[in-house]
């Protein structure tokens, strides 16, 4: 490791510089539509950094890296899926352009306007309960990455993520969208070259033919083929299709650039450039994630063999090992010891049929994963480099609080409080409850990222927990805006059923597989909106009043 | 085409687009973000 006084100069040098432009642009906002959605006056270029870089943070680096550690590169698939939904949205406008020529600030507005308040405040309520359980695992898993790429020691990293987290907090609560979009742009270029600087080291250092060599040889005749592979398979890319979708159009901090963007046109522009990015945000760490799983596999000596001993035996004895020496091991970053440990137990457990043992390889390999892309770049990138691309993380980082602390405590405030408070709050009303639902969503998520362990991969969660509202969000809209009859009481059956059976998937011993557990919630939210439009219909003139 | 061979024109492409693109942003979101701080000035500027 070596993060060194001009690594540490150049990453706080981008922080200082971070706040600075952040708070300038504070003393432009005079009303909450200035606050939220930037006076819609937002450009293409800068729009595009502003909704990537809120996109992109350590802790999509870190869960598409495990991911490409985990599936190999059947895992860019996620990227194929990605490009093709945001660039057809871009193109078509679907959904964006008319919920962007109605001017609404949060997706519940348009809720409001097409099933009644009760289906807005329910909408927010899912909406701010699944994005907080959502962002509450950024903090522990970026701490990890920040723990090993730096070297500060594990006791300083919760003060760490704790000033990350005041930063963010500083500048958004004060400056709203503004102060995002110039920070954004800032972030944007920090956060590419920081991207492109870990992408040359890993493609010099160990190359492509490394990392598809690993693929070949230790991911067991897995790794290629997105449609055979276990984890990801058909179910599991039908269920991305569908969230994407709904992750380019309902996803607030998405959809708020579609809001801010200066006109219609603008705002698909946005869509279309951000999808090239958007490929490159999914591709590239799976990269980096399998180049990890080449380094260290590069440098690992084979396990040797004890004569006469059974596979039952070594199996056991190998499983007594590694509940003594993992964590150990894991917190040094030997991983060359461990992975062809974990990797000889899987075998094992997979000849000898023993779920309990094949379950927990699998579970000590997700933790490898998560920690090994890290390890690689803290020994991979040389000094002064390092400062860059720490300079870039910490950008990625602050960039997605900030624009998620603002996506989600405009749906807390606009969406659930005020509607229920039951009158109009005047503009300064709006700014004040907008900024304390800011303060009160970040020391929720220091709280939540202390307490809850995550199960399976971090991406699997992250996923589940924003299709918790995102599937019925996306369905009352789409048949909100296409289909006369869609009712309240459809929509409130949809987010119902939506919402249970993705919170299946997070119930432990539910043993229901993540794309089975999305594929099931976007079933059983669109027959609840189907059941229940049929049974209660909308009246006419509520259907007129916000259709295309 | 076997599929290592499609991944690596995706990660290479993935790579080579994200550079370019990136660029676009870096050298077009400059006079962008001026623009609007400059109409909102004015604004701001107005009774």
């Amino acid at each position: 490791m070596c993060f060194g006084p001009l690594d540490w100069t150049i990453t706080l040098a981008s922080l200082v510089a971070t706040v600075w432009l952040g708070l300038r642009a504070r003393r432009l906002v005079g009303r909450i539509e200035d606050y939220l959605v930037a006076s819609r006056g937002m450009g293409a270029y800068v729009g595009t950094a502003s909704l990537v870089s809120t996109e992109i943070g350590i802790i999509t680096y870190m869960y598409q890296a495990q991911f490409g550690f985990l599936a190999g590169f059947s895992a860019f698939v996620v990227g194929l899926i990605t490009i093709a939904v945001c660039f057809a949205v871009g193109r078509t406008g679907f959904v964006i352009t008319p919920l962007r020529e109605m001017r609404v600030m949060t997706v519940p507005e348009y809720l409001e306007r097409r099933y009644g308040r009760r289906v807005r405040v329910l909408a927010g309520l899912m909406m701010a309960f699944g994005g907080s359980l959502n962002l509450g695992i950024f903090p522990i898993i970026e701490a990890r990455f920040l723990t090993i790429t730096t070297g500060i020691p594990p006791r300083f990293v919760a003060w760490t993520m704790a000033v990350l987290l005041l930063i963010a907090l500083l500048y958004t609560a004060l400056g709203g969208m503004l102060s995002l979009i110039v920070t954004n742009y800032l972030q944007y270029i920090l956060l590419a070259a920081g991207t492109l600087i870990v992408t040359a080291a890993c493609l010099s250092r160990i190359g492509w033919s490394g990392m598809s060599g690993a693929v070949l040889a230790h991911m067991h005749g897995r790794g290629l083929d997105p449609f055979a592979d276990l984890g990801v398979g058909p179910a599991f890319i039908f269920w991305q299709v569908l969230l994407w979708v709904a992750f380019m159009t309902v996803w607030q901090s998405a959809a708020m650039r579609a809001f801010s963007a200066r006109d219609a046109a603008t705002g698909r522009k946005v869509f279309t450039l951000t999808s090239v990015l958007f490929l490159g945000r999914a591709v590239i760490p799976m990269a980096w994630g399998i180049a990890a799983l080449a380094f260290f596999f590069g440098r690992a000596t084979p396990l040797a063999a004890t004569v006469g001993e059974a596979p039952a035996v070594e199996m056991t004895r190998l499983d007594a090992e590694l509940a003594t020496t993992f964590k150990p091991l894991l917190d040094e970053g030997r991983l060359e010891t461990l992975l062809p440990r974990v990797d000889r137990l899987e075998t094992l457990a997979q000849t000898e049929r023993s779920e309990p043992h094949a379950q927990r390889a699998r579970a000590l390999r997700e933790e490898i994963g998560m920690v090994a892309m890290p390890w690689m770049v803290a020994a991979l990138v040389p000094a002064g480099w390092m400062g860059l691309v720490m300079a870039g993380m910490l950008a990625a980082s602050v960039s997605t609080y900030a624009g998620y602390f603002l996506g989600w405590s405009a749906v807390i405030s606009q969406d659930v409080v005020s509607p229920l408070l039951g009158r109009e709050l005047s503009e300064p009303g709006k700014l004040r409850l907008t900024r304390v639902t800011i303060v009160a969503l970040t020391a929720f998520i220091m709280v939540w990222s202390l307490v809850y362990e995550v199960p399976g991969p971090a991406y699997f969660y992250l996923q589940v927990t924003a299709n918790l509202f995102m599937a019925p969000t996306l369905l009352t809209i789409v048949l909100g805006l296409y289909w006369r009859r869609a009712s309240a009481l459809g929509a409130v059956a949809c987010f119902v059923l939506g919402a249970a059976s993705s919170l299946a998937y997070l119930v432990p011993g539910a043993g229901l597989s993540v794309g089975a557990a999305g594929n099931l919630s976007w079933g059983l939210a669109l027959v609840g909106l189907v059941l229940g439009s049929l049974l209660r219909p909308a009246s006419a003139r509520t259907a007129a009043a916000a259709a295309v | 085409m076997s599929w290592l061979t499609l991944w690596a024109i995706v990660f290479y492409v993935s790579v080579a687009s994200f550079a370019l693109v990136s660029a676009l942003v870096a050298i077009f979101g400059y006079g962008e973000v001026r623009e609007l701080f400059q109409e909102l000035a004015e604004k701001k500027r107005e009774p």
